[in-house]
C-alpha cells in the first residue's frame, strides 16, 4: 500500500520555518541525498514519504490530489484554482509565511481610498481615454474575482511576472495587486493600500488534499501525525 | 460549411444566408489583450489562452462579433464601407461552474457593417435570426428587445440638477455603476464624511483647486505616476465632495430614473415603449423620434414575420452581458427567463472604432445563433 506523502518547501526561509515548527513538536526532518536532495524522512514516521518542492508545486500537487498533505501558502492555492475548498482542507494555520494580498494605488491619488473610488476612477478613465484601467498582478484569478465582487467594471489585468510594485511608475499599469508583509516595499514605491483593499490575509498552512488516494493506512498515519503535531 | 452539424443547423444556415451576405472566414486566434480590452475581465475565466512563438499572448475566439469587427477594421477601404457577412464556426468558452456543456460549440452569424439605414439594417438582422430559428423548427420563441443607447440618451438630455446630471451621465452606459450613483443621489448609498481639504476644493474654481492639490501633494511628498494627471485627481476630488454635500435628487426624479433602469414589462411592446416616452418626458426629454424609429422597426418586423412579436417584451437597458451593444438589441429563447437564448443580436456602432483605436469607424449590427441549443438542449 502506498505510504502517506507530505510535501514541504524545499528551500529558503519557508523551509527553515517549517523545520523549526516540526522541531517544536519534537519532529526532526532528515534530508536524504544531502542539502540539495529533494526527499527526506521524518524521525518516528517511517511510513511518511516526505517530498521537498517549491511552494507553487506543492499547491498544484495538493489541488491535483498527487500528494496527501502539504505545507504551502494559502495565496498560492487560492490563486491556482476557483474550487479550492472542494479540493483541499486547511488543517492548520502555521503563523509564519504571513503575506496579505492587497490592492495598491499611487499615494498621490488622494481622491481614492476605497474600492468604490477605484470603480469610479476606472469608469472615468475608460470614458476619457477609451482604454480600460490597468491592474498589474501575478494574482489574476484572485484579482478578477475581487474586482467582480466590488463592481469594478472597466479594468484590465496585466500579467506581471515580477517587480509588480514598479508597474505604476513604469507606466505599465495604474494600480497593482501584490503581496505585502509590512507594507515597506509599497511605501518605498510611493503606493498605498486601499482601506478595503485586502483581498486575502494569507499565511503558510498545512493542507490536506481531498482528491488524494486515501486509504485506511494513510488515514491512520495522518491521524498519528496530526496527534503528534497537536492538531487532532 | 461543417457537414457534421445536422439538418437543423443547415436549415438555419440556409435561412440566414437567404437574408443576404457573403460567406467569410474569421480569425480563430485573437490578441488576448484586445479581447480583454473590448469584452472586459469578466470574460477572462471563460477564455482559452495560447502563446505565440514570439511570446505574444493570444486567445481562442469566444464569439464571432469581435473577430468580425476586427476583420472589418483590417479589410474595409473606407469608414462605413457597406458589407454583409455570414459566418460559421466554433467558438471557445469555458463552461461556468455547474454548466454542463462542451467548452467549444458552433455559432452561425450575420454581421452587417456600414448600412446607411440603421432601422432597415436592424430589422434585416432581427428577421435573419428569427427566420433561421424558425427554419430549424424553433417555434413559439420568446423575444426580448432592448435599447442599449436609450438610458445614455435620456440622461444626457435630462433636466437634472448639478452635480447629479454629470455624475449620472458619466455612468449611463453601465447598469451597476448607474445604480450606484443613483443610490448616492438619493442618499440611500453609503454616506461618507468629507475632509476639510475636500470641502475647500469643492468651493474653488477648477484652476485654483488644481494648484491647491498640487501644493498638498508636494508638501506631503506624494507622487502621481502614470496616466492619471493632477487635473484628474483634483477634478474628481471636487466632484466627489460636491456629491457628498449636494442636496439629494428629488424623489420624483430618482423614482423616474429608477423606473427606466428597471423597466422590463412582460406586457405589450407598445405600452412599454409609450411608458419610456412618458417617463422621459418627466425628465424633460422628448423621445418622439426614438418612439417613431421603434414603431418603424416593429411595423417592418410585423409585416414580414407576423408571429415574431407574439411573445415579445421590451427592456430599457441591455443586460450587463451585452457590453458593446449600444442600440437595438435582442435575444430569442425557448424559455421566458432568457437564461439560454438560441439567438442574440444587436447594434454595436462603436466597436469597430474601439477595435482599431479610432482608425476605422462603421455602423454595425449583427446576430449569432447557437444551433446546439435547438430543441431545448
Amino acid at each position: 500500500m502506498a505510504s502517506l506523502t507530505l510535501a514541504l518547501p524545499s528551500k529558503g526561509r519557508l523551509k527553515e520555518q517549517c523545520e523549526a515548527w516540526l522541531a517544536k513538536k519534537g519532529l526532526v526532518l532528515r534530508q536524504t541525498g544531502g542539502e540539495r536532495g529533494y526527499s527526506a524522512t521524518l524521525d518516528g514516521f517511517d511510513d511518511v514519504q516526505i517530498r521537498l518542492a517549491s511552494a507553487s508545486e506543492i499547491g498544484k500537487a495538493l489541488l491535483a490530489g498527487e500528494i496527501h498533505l502539504g505545507i504551502t501558502g494559502e495565496d498560492i492555492v487560492r490563486e491556482a484554482a476557483s474550487d479550492v475548498d472542494t479540493r483541499l482542507t486547511i488543517e492548520a494555520r502555521l503563523g509564519f509565511g504571513r503575506a496579505d494580498v492587497v490592492v495598491a494605488v499611487p499615494n498621490g491619488w488622494i481622491d481614492v481610498e476605497t474600492m468604490a473610488d477605484l470603480a469610479e476612477v476606472a469608469t472615468d478613465m475608460r470614458r476619457q481615454t477609451g482604454r480600460r484601467f490597468r491592474i498589474a498582478t501575478k494574482f489574476t484569478r484572485l484579482t478578477a474575482q475581487f474586482m467582480r465582487d466590488h463592481h469594478v467594471a472597466d479594468h484590465r489585468i496585466v500579467d506581471s511576472a515580477g517587480a509588480t510594485e514598479g508597474a505604476p511608475a513604469a507606466g505599465i499599469a495604474e494600480a497593482i495587486v501584490d503581496i505585502t508583509t509590512s507594507g515597506a516595499t509599497l511605501t518605498a514605491n510611493a503606493l498605498k493600500i486601499l482601506d478595503d483593499g485586502v483581498i486575502l490575509k494569507s499565511e503558510s498552512c498545512l493542507m490536506r488534499s481531498t482528491l488524494a488516494d486515501w486509504n485506511d493506512q494513510t488515514r491512520a498515519t495522518a491521524a498519528q501525525l496530526f496527534k503528534r503535531l497537536e492538531l487532532a | 460549411m461543417n457537414q457534421e452539424t445536422g439538418p437543423k443547423m443547415q436549415a438555419a444556415w440556409a435561412a440566414l444566408k437567404a437574408r443576404g451576405g457573403q460567406e467569410v472566414a474569421l480569425p480563430t486566434l485573437l490578441p488576448a489583450a484586445l479581447v480583454l480590452e473590448l469584452a472586459g475581465e469578466d470574460v477572462r475565466p471563460r477564455l482559452y489562452f495560447a502563446s505565440g512563438p514570439d511570446g505574444a499572448e493570444l486567445c481562442l475566439r469566444a464569439d464571432l462579433t469581435i473577430p468580425a469587427a476586427l476583420h472589418y477594421a483590417q479589410v474595409a477601404g473606407t469608414d462605413h464601407e457597406p458589407v454583409a457577412w455570414v459566418c460559421e464556426g466554433k467558438v471557445f468558452r469555458a463552461p461556468k461552474p455547474g454548466e454542463d456543456r462542451a467548452p467549444e460549440f458552433v455559432q452561425i452569424g450575420l454581421e452587417r457593417f456600414g448600412d446607411a439605414d440603421r432601422i432597415e439594417a436592424d430589422v434585416t438582422v432581427f428577421l435573419a435570426a428569427w427566420e433561421a430559428c424558425q427554419a430549424a423548427g424553433e417555434r413559439d420563441l420568446y423575444v426580448r428587445l432592448c435599447d442599449g443607447g436609450l438610458l445614455s440618451h435620456i440622461i444626457a438630455k435630462a433636466d437634472l440638477p448639478s452635480p447629479w446630471n454629470q455624475a449620472l451621465s458619466e455612468v449611463a452606459g453601465h447598469k451597476s455603476a448607474l445604480k450606484r450613483v443613483l443610490a448616492q443621489a438619493t442618499g440611500t448609498g453609503p454616506s461618507r464624511q468629507i475632509s476639510a481639504l475636500e470641502r475647500t476644493i469643492a468651493e474653488l474654481e477648477p484652476e485654483r483647486a488644481r494648484s491647491t492639490v498640487a501644493e498638498v501633494l508636494s508638501l506631503a511628498n506624494l507622487s502621481l505616476p502614470g496616466n492619471r494627471r493632477l487635473s484628474h485627481v483634483a477634478d474628481r476630488l471636487a466632484a466627489r465632495a460636491k456629491r457628498a454635500i449636494a442636496k439629494p435628487l428629488a424623489p420624483e426624479l430618482a423614482e423616474t430614473l429608477s423606473k427606466l433602469i428597471h423597466l422590463s414589462s412582460q406586457g405589450s411592446l407598445t405600452a412599454s415603449l409609450d411608458e419610456c416616452v412618458t417617463l422621459a418626458a418627466k425628465l424633460g426629454v422628448d423621445l418622439m423620434d426614438w418612439r417613431q424609429a421603434w414603431t418603424l422597426r416593429l411595423d417592418r418586423i410585423q409585416q414580414e414575420a407576423p408571429k415574431a412579436l407574439a411573445r415579445a417584451h421590451f427592456e430599457a437597458l441591455s443586460p450587463e452581458a451585452f457590453d458593446y451593444y449600444d442600440g437595438m438589441a435582442f435575444d430569442l429563447a425557448a424559455e421566458p427567463n432568457f437564461a439560454r437564448p438560441v439567438a442574440t443580436g444587436g447594434r454595436y456602432d462603436t466597436l469597430v472604432g474601439e477595435i482599431s483605436s479610432g482608425a476605422r469607424q462603421a455602423r454595425a449590427v449583427g446576430c449569432v445563433i447557437r444551433p446546439a441549443r435547438f430543441g431545448g438542449q
